[in-house]
């Protein structure tokens, strides 16, 4: 499948060398998938900084909190929605 | 609370202790209300980030049969 392409150019799994690689082969481990999220490859121009924002999502996002799981994904999907965000 | 985070999400500033006070009259703890920006203000960012580099949707709602 052809890669979507985007406004601004990210590093793709297939591309992605050194630290990206790394940073890139540590989520995959983690979740058990194969391809990286869009959304995450946003963030391969700097891999310290896309280590950091996996943790914080992974502390407030996608864990269980003060609010629940379901809780906090219609209020992520709802703001997705108002920030005309397809993605 | 999603009529709190939408009043978050568009205008922030103009959130006030009164609209506070409503979510803890239905039962929203001061923590879970933190919570509730914290995702917020999360997402604003996630959002404008995949916006901006033009990211696909993952086609999640046609995976579960959600869309036409």
């Amino acid at each position: 499948m052809p890669d979507h392409k985007t406004k601004i150019k990210l590093i793709e799994d297939r591309d992605a060398t050194g630290e990206v690689a790394k940073v890139y082969d540590e989520w995959r481990a983690k979740s058990g998938r194969q391809l990286m999220p869009g959304i995450l490859k946003c963030f391969s121009h700097r891999p310290d900084f896309l280590r950091q924002v996996i943790q914080f999502s992974d502390t407030v996002h996608f864990s269980q909190g003060h609010l629940d799981r379901k809780t906090k994904e219609a209020i992520a999907s709802w703001v997705s929605w108002l920030n005309r965000c397809p993605y | 609370m999603l009529d709190y985070v939408t009043k978050v999400t568009e205008a922030a500033y103009r959130t006030t202790e009164e609209d506070v006070q409503k979510l803890r009259g239905h039962g929203w703890t001061e923590p879970q209300i933190a919570e509730a920006v914290y995702i917020t203000a999360m997402f604003a960012f996630f959002n404008r980030v995949a916006d901006a580099f033009g990211i696909a949707p993952q086609g999640y709602l046609e995976m579960n049969g959600l869309t036409k």
